[in-house]
């Protein structure tokens, strides 16, 4: 719910976007990477400037003339950002230091090209997060060093069928 | 802060630049002019750039997702996915083809490029790159470009590799050639068969190997380049006397170093070959037959067909005559050849003629000697016409079939108006003629033998409807031709020159209906020619309202081009500058485009003009458009004019009306002077001319109805007022009134002569009279003793002259004089030079 705050919305609900696999992408993608010796978390957030125009407006109390094309795809960075944020924080409760990187901007053509993290144990995920005034997409790739790590973290077994489901709903 | 912290910052620093390095490069790629898109097999588009967008309507960033179907028509696309599908089965290589786009209604050409695109980390991926250029540009530019070809009056033709003619030729090789659908024709039957016989063997050799070459390399062509015929001969196949001479130039057009095809231009060079030809006769001829040439090149056909028949018949009266020693029959004959030999500039004939009329005068006439003479005399004359006659026929082949048939024939079609003129002239040489009639009759006879600039009008209204239309602009065509009559030398001068000039202003000058819109201009362009005849020269302008000649390109070129360096193309007027556009080096295409698109075929027309000792000039039309000036020498002498006493002009008038009133009929009174007194006046005037011009002008308006003359001053003019009293029955004045009526009106303009409408009523302005008591003394100088009785009774002779026309004698040294007297001079000489002198000092005041 920290994304809602963030963005001022109160009814920003997560809608699983399976069907669009793996080519979940809008015009712009930012992406961070959450990360430590065991694991390492790709979290994507695919936008285009009229679907997030609202929100930007909503969070500056702007009108939407006078929000520059660099402001908003910087404020697509600072979305991802947020929802890194909660994630490493999540970790964090639970025991699991991890470090993030700055939000990177890229175009959302660049999904297609992905090249998933070359890891033992592979978790993949997209869906998008809606609200009446705007949406956007988003999408992980969790890889994994060591399989016994959720179950060190206690919260392991929820959060991975969290993930597994879709339910991410702490985010 | 610790090592690991900056080495963090470090790697977040170089992921920032990485960041803002790839989204400059996206940028590149979304500004890209082309049409770009990736889209996958069923066109629905991941990655496409800013042109795309601007098709599709909507912004760039909302272009993913959307598929590139809504860019066609249903059947185009069906067109455009199958090449789509079939290179994502074939999963490699590129298609390219050509497909327009329908936007909004409109289609826009687009030369498409399909490629598949791999990805090593996605082989899964099934991705085209699709690329499409805006081709619609250049599709206009050959559209425009295949208009002009089918309107140029140039043949454009290309040879294939199996020697036919290909399927785009210029419309202007069916008339070259008179025959139609030469496309797949041998090109060496259509071009060379006809006159290959006339051909060197080297040439002959050139044509075959220039067939060979193609499909060779381009060397080939090289080596027998210089050897192809660059001028041939053409018979037409439905008429063999229908000979053209041909220019052909030849261009290999080349690739992979190989020749593809051979395109020929070919213009129509028949007459400059027979000018050619002429001055090359000329230069081996004497004079005499250069002259006989050049004479006849001036005469019209109609006229000279009728010449040739009647001057068969008076010689052979001539010779009859002289034969028996009827030499009296004999002089009334020759009298009627120096007319019509004068008629037609036969200078040298009517010379002769004239020799031998004075011959006959002489009062030895009769002895042995003076017959063995005039008998040489009459053969002179004789030879001199068969001369011309030979010549006639050689140069209108078709004439001497045409006057043979008629001889066999015997038949006659009754006498046509010419050859009503040309008999009652033929009796009024006889020497009971009127001279005023005679001259009437030479007038109307020279009348024939000049044609109405008019006559070229519907030729140049048709070719600026035509090439208007093809080339997607409207125009409109103002002509104001001013009755200028001319002979066929400047006639066709002149209508090449203009017809090039509309052409020119129709391509380059008027803008398209668009543009002009624009610019506030009407979307009709304006093209007019004006003609003018002031005296001995014709000056024509041909005009546009469009968008002129750009006069710093025309400097930058003449610059570029080293015909002027900067400085001194600097220190040029507009003017001066202008004058470069007619060089033969700016007609090059490229050049055309530089300077407005001004100077194609410019230097032709020069030259054409400046060849008949014309001149031509352009300068900007005010406030838009180009004007081009074209002055022309005519040969029509301006009368000389001398001094008259306005009394002896009307009375000549009246007696000529007089002498008409009793020919036709008419009834015109004598002139009136009710408030003038022509003794007063002195009229600045060629008598004779004027007298002609006006007496038919008058018997013209009385032929279908009674008129009163009603004579007084204006100024410096007499004022002729013409009042029509009442209509009645038409009188059939000769054909020769008609004939020489435009000529009567140039006689008066020249006289300042100006024309007024009244009710009921024309008035004619005449200029310039001269009040008696204002003529100029003339200072008189005498040559010789003075006091001898001889000088005396000349100068007494001059003092009466001087009282009639009431002059000032002032005696003077001969350094100062205005004429000189010599003692014992006739009267008439003294008269002709006090004439002269008196002439002279109106013309400097």
């Amino acid at each position: 719910m920290r994304l809602a705050a963030y963005l001022c919305v109160d009814d920003l609900k997560i809608e699983s976007d399976s069907q669009a696999a793996p080519l979940l992408f809008d015009h712009w993608m930012t992406m961070i990477l959450i990360s430590n010796a065991e694991l390492k978390l790709i979290f994507k957030v695919h936008f285009s400037p009229g679907a997030i125009g609202p929100w930007a407006e909503q969070k500056f109390q702007v009108a939407r003339t006078s929000i520059s094309p660099r402001q908003i795809t910087d404020f697509g960075k600072e979305i991802c950002n947020v929802c890194a944020g909660a994630i490493k924080q999540e970790f964090g409760l639970h025991g699991v230091d991890t470090g993030t990187s700055l939000p990177v901007l890229c175009r959302g053509f660049d999904e297609l090209f992905f090249d998933p993290p070359d890891g033992k144990r592979i978790f993949v995920d997209q869906w998008r997060l809606a609200a009446s005034s705007g949406r956007i997409g988003t999408s992980i790739h969790l890889d994994v060093q060591d399989p016994g790590l959720f179950q060190r973290m206690q919260i392991g077994k929820t959060l991975s069928l969290a993930i597994a489901s879709g339910e991410v709903e702490d985010l | 802060m610790s090592d690991l912290n900056r080495d963090v910052q470090a790697g977040q620093q170089l992921l920032s630049i990485y960041e803002r390095s790839k989204l400059h490069l996206e940028e590149i790629l979304d500004r890209q002019p082309a049409l770009f898109a990736i889209v996958n097999p069923v066109g629905t588009v991941f990655r496409t750039n800013e042109e795309v967008a601007r098709f599709f309507g909507v912004p760039l960033s909302e272009c993913a997702g959307a598929n590139l179907s809504c860019l066609f028509s249903a059947e185009r696309w069906r067109t455009f996915l199958n090449h789509l599908e079939n290179l994502s089965s074939a999963g490699k290589g590129q298609v390219n083809f050509e497909l327009p786009i329908d936007l909004r209604q409109q289609e826009v050409a687009i030369y498409w490029r399909l490629e598949v695109l791999r990805a090593e980390n996605s082989p899964n991926l099934n991705l085209v790159v699709v690329v499409g250029q805006d081709i619609s540009d250049l599709r206009r530019a050959e559209k425009q470009l295949s208009e002009v070809f089918a309107t140029a009056p140039v043949g454009i033709l290309t040879v294939e590799a199996d020697g036919t003619i290909s399927p785009t030729y210029s419309a202007y090789c069916e008339w070259l050639f008179d025959r139609v659908e030469i496309a797949g024709c041998g090109a060496r039957d259509v071009i060379f068969a006809s006159g290959e016989d006339h051909l060197e063997m080297e040439k002959v050799e050139a044509i075959e190997n220039l067939f060979k070459s193609i499909s060779g390399p381009s060397t080939e062509f090289e080596k027998i380049r210089s050897r192809l015929p660059t001028e041939i001969p053409f018979f037409s196949a439905r008429n063999s006397q229908a000979q053209k001479w041909l220019h052909l130039t030849y261009h290999p057009v080349v690739s992979d170093a190989k020749i593809k095809k051979v395109l020929i231009l070919i213009e129509d060079r028949t007459s400059q070959f027979e000018l050619r030809q002429l001055q090359e006769r000329a230069s081996i001829l004497n004079e005499g037959e250069t002259m006989r040439i050049i004479e006849i090149k001036r005469c019209r056909t109609e006229l000279l067909k009728i010449l040739v028949k009647d001057f068969a018949n008076i010689f052979e009266d001539l010779q009859s005559a002289a034969d028996s020693g009827n030499w009296a029959q004999a002089k009334n004959y020759l009298h009627a050849i120096k007319g019509n030999a004068r008629i037609v500039d036969f200078s040298r004939l009517a010379s002769l003629a004239h020799d031998f009329e004075t011959f006959l005068q002489e009062p030895r006439s009769g002895t042995p000697e003076w017959k063995t003479q005039a008998l040489a005399q009459a053969d002179s004359v004789n030879t001199e016409w068969s001369e011309i006659r030979t010549l006639i026929f050689t140069l209108h082949k078709s004439m001497g079939d045409t006057v043979q048939e008629q001889k066999d024939k015997g038949t006659s079609t009754g006498p046509s108006e010419i050859e009503q003129i040309l008999r009652r002239h033929r009796q009024a040489m006889d020497g009971a003629g009127d001279p005023i009639e005679r001259a009437r009759l030479q007038l109307a006879l020279k009348a024939f033998n000049s044609t109405p600039l008019s006559s070229m009008e519907t030729k140049i209204r048709t070719h600026v409807e035509r090439t208007a239309a093809a080339k997607g602009k409207e125009a409109t065509l103002t002509c104001i031709w001013n009755d200028v009559r001319v002979n066929e030398e400047v006639w066709s001068t002149l209508s090449d020159s203009i017809l090039h000039l509309v052409n020119n202003a129709l391509a380059h000058g008027i803008e398209s209906p668009q543009v002009r819109e624009t610019a506030d201009k009407d979307r009709k362009g304006a093209i007019g020619i004006e003609v003018h005849q002031t005296g001995q020269q014709l000056r024509c302008e041909v005009w546009d309202d469009g968008r002129g000649i750009e006069i710093e390109k025309v400097r930058t070129l003449a610059v570029q081009k080293r015909m002027v360096t900067l400085v001194d193309s600097l220190k040029q007027t507009p003017q001066e500058l202008m004058q470069l556009v007619f060089t033969a080096d700016f007609s090059t295409a490229k050049v055309v485009d530089q300077t407005a698109g001004r100077g194609v075929g410019l230097s032709s027309v020069a030259e054409q003009v400046r060849r008949l000792g014309g001149e031509i000039h352009a300068e900007a039309r005010k406030p838009v458009g180009t004007v081009f000036q074209l002055t022309l020498p005519l040969e029509q002498a301006l009368p000389d004019k001398g001094f008259a006493a306005l009394s002896d002009l009307v009375n000549r008038l009246d007696a000529e009306l007089a002498r008409l009133n009793s020919q036709f009929g008419l009834a015109i009174p004598p002139i009136e002077r009710t408030s003038l007194n022509d003794l007063d006046y002195i009229v600045y005037c060629a008598l004779e001319p004027l007298t002609l011009a006006l007496t038919t002008i008058f018997a013209r308006y009385a032929s279908d109805k009674t008129v009163d003359i009603n004579l007084t001053t204006s100024n410096d003019k007499l004022c002729f007022e013409i009042r029509f009293v009442k209509p009645r029955s038409a009188i059939n004045l000769g054909p020769e009134f008609a004939a020489s009526l435009p000529s009567c009106f140039s006689l008066c303009f020249m006289h300042q002569g100006e024309i007024s409408q009244r009710e009921h009523a024309n008035c004619f302005f005449i200029g310039q009279i001269i009040a008696a008591e204002q003529l100029p003394a003339v200072k008189v100088a005498y040559d010789g003793n003075l006091n001898s009785t001889v000088a005396i009774e000349t100068s007494n002779q001059l003092l009466n002259i001087a009282k009639r026309f009431s002059i000032k004698i002032i005696e003077s040294r001969p350094d100062e004089a205005d004429m000189t007297v010599a003692p014992g001079s006739s009267e008439d000489a003294v008269c002709e030079e006090l004439v002269r002198a008196m002439g002279n000092l109106l013309k400097k005041g």
